[in-house]
């Protein structure tokens, strides 16, 4: 029981790490995106494509998803939309995601270089509220589930 | 031989909305397969150009050449959605394009797209507001260019002009011409490089060919023809250089720069008849320089992709007479480097 209290804890403590690990992995997503576009004007089911086989992005079960959709011959921004909500992440998060997928390929390079650019900025802007947040969260729960499993020792005792 | 290899109908579809796409599903496979153009206008029946000419899409799995009411259309909003899928859901790498007014998809064929233009000053910056769209349809003819093979390509690599009025071939005769030069059916493996600046001759996806043009050929696609031409002779030393529709000077110059350098050169250009051959600007350039060797004309109706006239363009030059003919007033630039020479 008392170990069953720590681990509970402690993953309340880490749910908010990973969301910070999802926001980064999409943050150097949209960079690379940004890169593509800006160096070779790919079109962006191409450059989904080659992020697939990267090596940075092997831990995004998102792309795979999203590429088989687009094979299936699904619209970019539906393809998207079903591959987001397929890995679970928080609700603000996909939407934020949801409109850079809205938002992309309509314009000129520049135009697309700059969307990058503000969508890059907003997730920076939460990350920034969010890792403060998960230190104090991870600090917390892991003395609260030591005091907890504590308790119940000596309870049980 | 002249058989249909493929066409790029199936890419195309794959651009349609689920309702025009199942309507053109429901043709039986010799219509579909006689499919060179689908035009959509905006509001309007959707015109389907076969060989007999321009028909309807109609709803019982047909075509028709009655208009009527009930013939399904195109809304606006489902042409910006081809255009959407056709750019690859990226309209800034299709832009360039966009502007020249086309849009080449998977599988080499053209979009035709009638836009309003939006301008910064006097600089075209945009289109917007698609009205309509003019798919014509890519075909890989094996074959078709066998004749030309034969008689100008077998003891050595003629300077060919390939001409012929829109709609007759010239882009898969020299797709089909390259093919054969390149995989040796001379008995020589010519190095070939096609100046591909539509992508609609091997239409290349992700580096690779959808469309055969042979084992022994580069092809440099999205390049300007004078930009191509250039790279090809200083890197790719290529036995015969392959440029699809010349029409500007600056490009007929390059090509005559290129042939004096040793490499051959086969280039197609819009022309109606033979004589517009000496009147049009840009091919009275090719014909006046003197080192072009023959000029191969593709016919039209039931003779599309068929060579209807070879015309010995070094034996005109040599008689002499057409400058008196065609009224050459001796200033060309074609006339300036045959001087040179």
């Amino acid at each position: 029981m008392a170990i069953t209290v720590i681990l509970t804890a402690n993953y309340l403590g880490r749910s908010i790490s990973m969301r910070i690990k999802s926001l980064e992995d999409f943050s150097l997503l949209i960079r690379s995106v940004k890169t593509y576009i800006g160096f070779s004007k790919m079109p962006i089911t191409q450059i989904m494509r080659k992020l697939e086989n990267e090596q940075n992005f092997s831990s995004l079960g998102f792309l795979p998803s999203l590429n088989e959709k687009l094979d299936n011959g699904m619209d970019f921004y539906e393809a998207w939309c079903e591959s987001l909500s397929e890995i679970g992440i928080n609700p603000a998060d996909t939407e934020l995601l949801q409109a850079f997928a809205e938002s992309l390929g309509g314009s000129d390079v520049n135009g697309q270089l700059e969307n990058c650019d503000m969508f890059l900025s907003l997730i920076e802007t939460r990350l920034e509220s969010l890792r403060p947040k998960a230190e104090t969260r991870i600090k917390v729960c892991n003395s609260l589930g030591v005091l907890l499993a504590g308790l119940a020792v000596i309870i049980l005792i | 031989m002249n058989t249909l290899n493929k066409t790029g109908l199936g890419e195309v579809l794959t651009l349609f909305p689920l309702k025009i796409k199942n309507l053109f599903f429901s043709l039986n496979e010799e219509t579909r397969q006689s499919i060179r153009e689908i035009r959509l206008r905006c509001n309007k029946p959707i015109v389907v150009v076969t060989k007999s000419g321009s028909s309807f899409l109609a709803v019982n799995s047909r075509l028709t050449y009655i208009l009527s009411e009930a013939l399904p259309t195109v809304t606006a909003d489902e042409l910006s959605e081809v255009v959407k899928r056709a750019c690859d859901y990226s309209v800034y790498s299709h832009q360039e394009d966009m502007k020249s007014g086309f849009i080449t998809v998977k599988g080499g064929s053209r979009i035709g797209v009638c836009a309003s233009a939006v301008f910064d000053g006097d600089k075209l910056v945009s289109v917007r507001d698609v009205s309509s769209l003019n798919i014509r349809i890519a075909g890989e003819y094996l074959g078709c260019a066998d004749e030309a093979v034969k008689s100008l390509f077998y003891s050595r690599a003629s300077n060919v002009i390939v001409a012929g009025p829109p709609m007759c071939g010239k882009t898969t005769f020299i797709r089909d011409l390259v093919r054969q030069l390149s995989n040796g059916n001379t008995g020589r493996y010519y190095k070939c490089v096609l100046a591909d600046e539509r992508n609609e001759i091997a239409a290349v996806c992700d580096g690779k060919y959808s469309l055969d043009v042979g084992v022994n050929t580069d092809v440099l696609t999205g390049y300007t023809k004078k930009d191509a031409v250039d790279i090809a002779l200083r890197t790719l030393s290529p036995d015969i250089v392959f440029c699809d529709e010349i029409s500007e000077a600056s490009e007929a110059r390059q090509i005559i720069n290129g042939i004096m350098s040793g490499s051959a050169f086969v280039v197609s250009a819009h022309l109606n008849s033979a004589e517009e051959l000496y009147l049009r600007p840009v091919c009275k350039l090719l014909v006046d320089s003197g080192v072009f060797d023959y000029a191969v004309f593709l016919g039209t109706g039931d003779s599309v992709g068929k060579i209807v006239r070879i015309i010995n363009l070094k034996e005109k030059y040599n008689e002499g007479s057409r400058f008196v003919r065609f009224g050459n007033n001796g200033n060309t630039d074609g006339e300036l480097l045959r001087q040179v020479n």
